[in-house]
């Protein structure tokens, strides 16, 4: 059976770094610039913050996939509320069936409103478009992100 | 009204359900999953609430929650 539950970093890591790589072969565009290099006493400590809000699917206790988001209260609005921002999420495309996905994105809904966020901020791959999904389960396109390289 | 959820599942995953099939042996993917649950709502009037989509494993438990929701 697939549970979605939140976790604390110390009890997702050991799993979530069994995934991690394929996570990043799978979307990452510049692995020839950037490698793959999990700063663990960081996350650790957003943890320790409560900065650092992690949901996973576990099929039968195994990591299938996780949503991690970054929550805040933006200094612009400080009176608005608790925001959080989406640092990655991930599902292994052999549990993507049974609408796993869909599920996954509601507890994270689900759990980031019981911890008081009021709104939430993701996004996703030009070449893996989710907008469909998105649209579908209430979130709006507002913004079009760019990035560039300016390292070496 | 179970009987009307079976024949609208069965119909749009084009498969035989029992309240012990599960969504992963229907073979649907999300967008699929919401199709069906939209399905179900507008020939049933029988909406599963977004909170408890985590909840749906089976045939059964999709029955179920909109049954009581």
């Amino acid at each position: 059976m697939i549970t979605f539950q939140v976790e604390r970093w110390r009890e997702f890591a050991p799993d979530g770094y069994q995934i991690f790589p394929r996570h990043w072969e799978d979307l990452s565009l510049d692995r020839d610039k950037i490698s793959l290099s999990v700063d663990d006493p960081k996350y650790q400590q957003l943890d320790d913050l409560g900065i650092l809000h992690i949901v996973t699917a576990r099929k039968d206790g195994r990591l299938i996939g996780y949503f991690l988001s970054f929550l805040m209260i933006h200094p612009h609005y400080k009176d608005a509320g608790m925001m959080a921002v989406a640092d990655i999420y991930y599902l292994l495309p052999e549990a993507r069936s049974g609408g796993t996905g869909v599920k996954l994105f509601a507890e994270v809904e689900k759990s980031l409103r019981e911890r008081g966020v009021i709104k939430a901020y993701l996004s996703c791959k030009i070449h893996q478009d989710h907008t469909e999904l998105f649209t579908r389960l209430g979130w709006k396109a507002t913004d079009i992100m760019f990035t560039k390289h300016l390292g070496k | 009204m179970s009987e009307k959820i079976f024949s609208i599942i069965e119909r749009e995953t084009d498969q035989k359900c029992t309240t012990e099939t599960t969504l992963e042996e229907l073979g649907v993917d999300s967008l699929e999953l919401l199709d069906l649950l939209m399905a179900i709502e507008q020939e049933t009037g029988l909406s599963v609430p977004d909170s408890r989509l985590a909840e749906l494993h089976t045939v059964g438990d999709i029955i179920g929650i909109a049954a009581s929701g």
